[in-house]
């Protein structure tokens, strides 16, 4: 599994096995962004973050591979994420 | 959330994919598409570092509008008002901490753009690798299989490139939100320190306006008293003696 940390953080490979971990955390950041808790979702941001680069290995710049999941940025705001979410015209390229 | 966010940037790598019909075409016209936007790429790095420039002069700018604070409590603190010394010390200490924070931001903007330009050299030698590649990639063309290979590879890159026009945004976003921070900062400094105005301003500042004032009158008189003795210095040495006498 190739998953990219936003906002210039790499593209990272990842054993299938973690995706249970991934999904648990994913499903937190949905809790805390309805509920618009700010802190946890940094919180839980964080701790996604931490997990894709402790288990995972960065992928050489010699490859070119679609990614299979994108975490937004470690310091996004929820503001921005809602307007990250809200169109996919936001996001130049 | 990672499946909303995944499908935003495959619907764009997608649109990159369709209406061509041969892999080979593919690769070059994708090839083209990435040298132009990393030419955008740069473009955009040199606006928001020429920004946070103008940014970090206008926190030394603020900062150097600190001691004028002090000269209005020092006047108040002369006339043996301590109360508007101390109105005018609160204000200082609440700018003071408005300009450290300012501060602290355009130096966190400064190392994200560092980062910014890493990564544009990175992109840079990944859009030279993909070069290579798409040329080896269309040497080895076979039709079936190259089609998934090079959607995949061109996918990969556009991924890369789209990351790295948020990346910019995003930079770009904070340096105006900071922008805007810092004129109000100045206003900030403009409505507490008062020069020449009165307009819409509080009972207080108007007597430390006026402090303002009266000190300045007294400045002068004091002027104006040195340039006379320093003239008719015997005679007006001599002059309140002989009124007192």
């Amino acid at each position: 599994m190739i998953v990219r940390l936003m906002g210039q953080q790499g593209q990272w490979r990842l054993d299938d096995a973690l995706q249970a971990e991934l999904n648990a955390i994913d499903a937190q950041l949905d809790a805390d962004a309805s509920a618009g808790d700010g802190g946890e979702f940094a919180a839980h941001l964080a701790a996604m973050h931490e997990l894709i680069r402790t288990k995972g290995s960065l992928v050489g710049e010699d490859e070119f591979l679609p990614s299979d999941a994108f975490v937004p940025p470690l310091d996004i705001s929820l503001d921005e994420l809602r307007t990250l979410l809200s169109s996919d015209g936001l996001i130049p390229g | 959330m990672l499946k909303r966010i995944s499908a935003i940037f495959q619907a764009k790598a997608n649109r990159a994919l369709d209406n061509l019909e041969d892999p080979r075409e593919m690769l070059d016209l994708s090839y083209e598409k990435q040298v132009n936007m990393l030419r955008d790429v740069k473009r955009g790095i040199v606006e928001v570092t020429a920004a946070r420039r103008r940014l970090e002069l206008q926190a030394e700018e603020l900062r150097s509008q600190l001691p004028k604070f002090d000269a209005q409590a020092m006047q108040a603190l002369k006339v043996g008002r301590e109360d508007l010394a101390r109105v005018a010390l609160e204000r200082k200490s609440a700018t003071q901490a408005q300009v450290d924070g300012f501060d602290a931001q355009v130096a966190q903007l400064k190392t994200e753009q560092d980062q910014l330009i890493v990564a544009e050299q990175r992109l840079q030698a990944k859009v030279d690798a993909f070069r290579t590649k798409k040329e080896v990639m269309k040497a080895q063309y076979t039709a079936a299989k190259a089609t998934v290979r090079v959607g995949e590879a061109v996918t990969g890159l556009s991924e890369e490139m789209t990351d790295m026009g948020y990346a910019i945004q995003r930079a770009e976003d904070k340096t105006a939100q900071l922008k805007s921070r810092g004129s109000a900062i100045h206003e900030l400094i403009e409505s507490g320190v008062l020069d020449d105005s009165l307009d819409g301003s509080t009972p207080l500042d108007r007597e430390l306006e006026a402090l303002g004032r009266a000190a300045n009158i007294d400045a002068d008189l004091k002027r104006l008293r040195a340039q006379i003795i320093t003239v008719e210095k015997p005679a007006q040495l001599e002059a309140p003696k002989e009124g007192g006498a």
